[in-house]
C-alpha cells in the first residue's frame, strides 16, 4: 500500500500467487439453522459492494452493509470522492 | 412503494390472492405483466435505434453494445428491463450505473443532462466501452434512468485500438479515462466534454457519430417511460417495477432450491498474460449452493498479472453471474433481482478484482470469460443435465490499424476483427458452429460489411475437419479464417485458449485451441480448413512437430502481443477454436457421425478411431456389424481411459497432401 493520499488509487501487485478472501468468525449465532459459523467478509452482490455477516452452514445472511471508506471495498476511491459536486461534475 | 429491501420473506407471488397483489404492487397481475414487458420492448427500441443510428461497424453491425432502465433512488438504482444486446455490458451495468450516479450526485442532475463514463475501475467494463447515463424525471424527480454502453473502437492510448496484448501494464497507457462526465447539458452537447473525448481518439469521426446516437437511444427510452408514466400513472408503474424485480428475485431463488445443495469447485486456466508467458494462470471457482441462496467464491485465483488480462471486479461478477444464471434459471426476464439470492466473491487484487492503476484493456474478455467457464465446470456436477462443455471462451481478437487509402483520400482506420469460435456440446446436442460466446453475444461485422469499410480482404473461412470435441453430443468445429491486408498497418492480437484447450465433459474430448499464422503464399493450397504446414509460419499458439495447432504440442507462442508492423500484401489466417464434446462418443448415434462424414466435419479416420463407426466404401452408409463389434474392442481398450481428444494427428499429412 502507498502513501494515504493515493490509497484507492494506486496499489501494488500482490506478492501472494493465489489470494483468498478472509472470512472473519464474529462470534454469533445463526438465526435460521442455529450454527456458530458466523463470518464478516466483502462481497459483491445485487446491490454492488457490499459487507455481509453470513452463516457459513446455511448462507443466511445476518447483517448487510455499505463498506466504510476504510474498507476500500471496490478497490477504487476516487480522490475527489468527498468533494462536493457541482452542475458540471 | 411499499418495500425496497429484498423480498425474501415476502409471500411467493403465485400463492399471493389478487387482493394482496394488487395490495402490495398498486395494480393487478395482467397490468403488472404489460408494465414489465413495456419496459423491456422500450429498451429493444433503445437498442435498435442506437444500432441504426452509430456510425461504426462496431456499434451498427456487430452490436457490440447494450441498452437499459434503472429504477431511481428509491430502488437503489436497480436494473428494471433489459434486453438483447452484448451480456457482459448489460450485467455488468447492472453495477456501474449505480456507482456512477452515486458518485455524480443525484442533486446535480437535471431534465436534459446525459453523464457519459469509460472508467473501469468505477464498476465499468474496460475503457473501450463507454456509458451514458439520462435521468428521466417524473413530477421533478429522477424517478428513472435510461442508459446505453456503446465499445468505441479506440479511445487513444499507444496501440489502434486499445487491446495492447503483451505490452502494457498500466490503465495510463491504455487512452482516456473518464470517471462520470457531463456530456449534454440542457440537452445541448457539453463541447469541452466532446473535445475532450474526441481529440483523444484515432477515430473521432467514428466516435462522434456513435456518442451522438448513444444519446438518442437514451432520449427512446426516456420518451416510452414518459409514455407508460402518462397512461398508468407513477404509483402503478413504480409497483410494476417491484413486481418485476421480486419476479426476478423469486424465481431465481426457486431455480436454486431445485438444484441439489452442495459445494462445487472447478480449477481451469489462461494462457499467460503476453509478458510473463511462462505459467498458465489460474482461476478457480467454488459454488455453494444452500437452499434458495448461493455464493461463487473465487479465492485460490491467480494473483493480478504483469500484462493486461486481469479483470475489475464488475466484469469477473458480471461474467459469474451470466453463467449462473444461464444454467440455474436460464429462461426468467434478466433483471437486478435476479441478481439478489446471490453474493460474488472475488479476492482483491486477484485476476478478477484487479487492482488500479493495472491495465486491464484485454481483461474485459479473457478473465471474465474464464470466470464463466469455472461456473459453467463447476454447475455441470450439479446439474450434468444443463451443463454444457467449453466453449471458445472469448474470441480471437485481431485488431489493425493505420491509414485507408482506397479512395484516394487518406482516412484513419482501426478495425478489431472478433473472430467467433464454436460452443461446446450439450446433453441434448451438438455445440453451435462459429457463434460469439455466451457473455460477448454480438454480431458479427460481415466479410462483405469488412471489405468495404477496411483495407482488408477475405481468402476464406471455412469449418476445419476432425476440431470438433469428440462425444455422444459433439463440439462445434474449429474455423479457419483467412484475410489479407492491403495496407501496411499495426497489429495487436489477443487471443487466449491456445495453451489449454476447450474441454469436453463427462467423457467428451477437447477440442482444437486456437492459433494464428501467417500464410506464406496466396496460393497455398487449403482442404477442410487445413494447408500443409510448410507453407505457414506459426505466430500464435501451441503447436506440435508438424506446426499444427495442437494443445499436446510442445511449443507454445503468446497469443497477446501488440505494436507490430506489418507490412501491405501480408496474409493472416486465423485457427479459432472447437468447442468440447459431451459424454463418450462411442455411443454416439452412428447416423450423426456419418452426417459428420459426408459434411466434411469429421474424417472417415476419425470416425473409426474416434467415434468407432465403420462406414460403407461409398460413405453413404454405417456398416452396423461391424461399428458394433468396432466400438465393443474399442471400449474395452479404454475402459478407465477418458477420452482426451485428437491425439495423433498423422492423418493430417493425407488430408492436406
Amino acid at each position: 500500500m502507498s502513501d494515504d493520499i493515493l490509497r484507492g488509487i494506486y496499489y501494488t501487485r500482490p506478492t501472494a500467487r493465489y489470494l483468498t478472501v478472509d472470512r472473519v468468525p464474529v462470534g454469533a449465532t445463526c438465526p435460521e439453522c442455529r450454527r456458530s459459523d458466523v463470518r464478516e467478509y466483502p462481497v459483491f452482490a445485487a446491490r454492488g459492494p457490499r459487507i455481509v455477516t453470513k452463516c457459513q452452514a446455511c448462507l443466511a445472511t445476518l447483517v448487510d452493509r455499505e463498506p466504510t471508506d476504510g474498507e476500500l471495498h471496490p478497490p477504487f476511491r476516487p480522490m475527489t470522492r468527498s468533494w462536493k459536486g457541482t452542475r458540471a461534475g | 412503494v411499499a418495500s425496497l429491501e429484498s423480498t425474501v420473506a415476502r409471500q411467493p407471488l403465485h400463492d399471493m390472492s389478487d387482493a394482496e397483489f394488487e395490495a402490495t404492487y398498486f395494480c393487478d397481475r395482467v397490468t403488472a405483466e404489460i408494465i414489465r414487458n413495456a419496459m423491456v420492448m422500450a429498451v429493444r427500441h433503445m437498442t435498435n435505434a442506437l444500432q441504426r443510428s452509430s456510425f461504426s461497424p462496431i456499434v451498427r453491425d456487430q452490436r457490440d453494445m447494450a441498452c437499459g432502465i434503472f429504477g431511481g433512488e428509491d430502488l437503489a438504482y436497480d436494473a428494471i428491463a433489459v434486453a438483447e444486446g452484448c451480456m457482459l455490458h448489460i450485467c455488468t451495468a447492472m453495477y456501474n450505473v449505480r456507482e456512477l450516479i452515486r458518485e455524480y450526485d443525484l442533486e446535480n442532475l437535471r431534465p436534459g443532462d446525459v453523464i457519459c463514463a469509460n472508467d473501469p475501475f468505477r464498476g465499468g467494463n474496460h475503457i473501450l466501452d463507454v456509458t451514458l447515463i439520462r435521468p428521466v424525471f417524473v413530477e421533478g424527480r429522477p424517478e428513472f434512468f435510461t442508459s446505453n454502453r456503446a465499445h468505441h473502437t479506440d479511445m487513444g492510448g499507444s496501440n489502434p485500438g486499445g487491446w495492447n496484448g503483451g505490452s502494457v501494464t498500466t490503465i495510463y497507457q491504455e487512452g482516456l479515462r473518464l470517471g462520470p462526465t457531463l456530456l449534454y447539458t440542457d440537452d445541448e452537447p457539453v463541447r469541452s466534454t466532446f473535445n475532450l473525448f474526441l481529440d483523444n481518439t484515432r477515430l473521432p469521426h467514428n466516435s462522434v457519430g456513435d456518442l451522438r446516437a448513444q444519446y438518442g437511444a437514451c432520449i427512446v427510452g426516456e420518451r416510452l417511460l414518459h409514455g407508460l408514466v402518462a397512461k398508468y400513472g407513477l404509483r402503478i408503474v413504480k409497483g410494476a417495477v417491484q413486481y418485476a424485480l421480486d419476479h426476478g428475485e423469486q424465481s431465481m431463488r426457486a431455480a436454486i432450491a431445485a438444484m441439489p445443495d452442495g459445494d462445487y469447485e472447478f480449477t481451469d486456466y489462461i494462457d499467460d498474460d503476453g509478458i510473463e508467458t511462462e505459467n498458465e494462470l489460474r482461476i478457480q471457482c467454488g459454488v455453494r449452493l444452500r437452499g434458495e441462496r448461493a455464493e461463487i467464491d473465487f479465492s485460490g485465483t491467480e494473483r493480478q498479472c504483469e500484462g493486461n488480462i486481469s479483470s475489475v471486479w464488475s466484469v469477473s461478477a458480471s461474467g459469474a453471474m451470466i453463467a449462473f444464471k444461464m444454467i440455474v434459471d436460464p429462461f426468467a426476464p434478466l433483471n437486478s433481482g435476479a441478481l439478489r439470492p446471490v453474493d460474488l466473491v472475488l479476492p482483491a487484487g486477484s485476476m478478477l478484482n484487479c487492482l488500479p492503476p493495472t491495465s486491464h484493456a484485454a481483461g474485459n474478455v479473457t478473465s471474465p470469460e474464464r470466470a464463466a467457464s469455472v461456473v459453467y465446470g463447476a454447475l455441470a456436477s450439479a446439474a450434468p443435465e444443463r451443463a454444457f462443455a467449453e466453449n471458445v471462451s472469448g474470441s480471437s481478437n485481431v485488431v489493425w490499424g493505420g491509414e485507408d487509402t482506397r479512395s484516394g483520400n487518406v482516412k484513419p482506420f482501426v478495425h478489431m476483427l472478433n473472430a467467433f469460435g464454436s460452443w461446446g456440446a450439450t446433453a441434448t446436442s451438438d455445440g453451435l458452429p462459429y457463434c460469439l460466446s455466451v457473455l460477448g453475444n454480438c454480431s458479427e461485422i460481415s466479410v462483405e460489411i469488412m471489405e468495404v469499410e477496411y483495407p482488408i480482404l477475405c481468402l476464406d473461412k471455412e469449418f476445419m475437419i476432425d476440431t470438433a470435441g469428440a462425444g455422444t453430443f459433439r463440439g462445434g468445429p474449429a474455423i479457419s479464417y483467412t484475410n489479407q491486408l492491403l495496407a501496411s498497418c499495426e497489429l495487436s492480437f489477443f487471443c487466449d485458449r491456445m495453451r489449454t484447450a476447450p474441454w469436453g465433459l463427462f467423457g467428451g474430448g477437447e477440442a482444437l485451441p486456437q492459433a494464428l499464422y501467417e500464410v506464406l503464399d496466396v496460393d497455398a493450397p487449403l482442404k477442410q480448413g487445413w494447408s500443409p504446414s510448410d507453407m505457414l509460419r506459426p505466430i500464435s499458439g501451441r503447436f506440435d512437430r508438424r506446426g499444427h495447432a495442437n494443445a499436446n504440442g510442445k511449443v507454445f507462442k503468446t497469443g497477446k502481443f501488440s505494436h507490430r508492423r506489418v507490412q501491405a500484401g501480408t496474409i493472416l489466417r486465423i485457427v479459432s477454436a472447437g468447442g468440447g464434446g459431451y459424454g463418450d462418443p462411442l455411443e454416439r448415434d452412428p447416423a450423426r457421425v456419418l452426417a459428420d462424414v459426408r459434411n466434411q466435419l469429421v474424417s472417415r479416420q476419425a470416425a473409426h478411431t474416434g467415434y468407432g463407426v465403420v462406414l460403407s466404401d461409398d460413405v453413404r452408409r454405417v456398416d452396423e456389424d461391424a461399428t458394433h463389434a468396432l466400438r465393443g474392442r474399442l471400449a474395452r481398450r479404454r475402459r478407465e481411459i477418458t477420452w482426451k481428444g485428437w491425439r495423433d494427428r498423422a492423418w493430417l499429412d493425407e488430408v492436406t497432401r
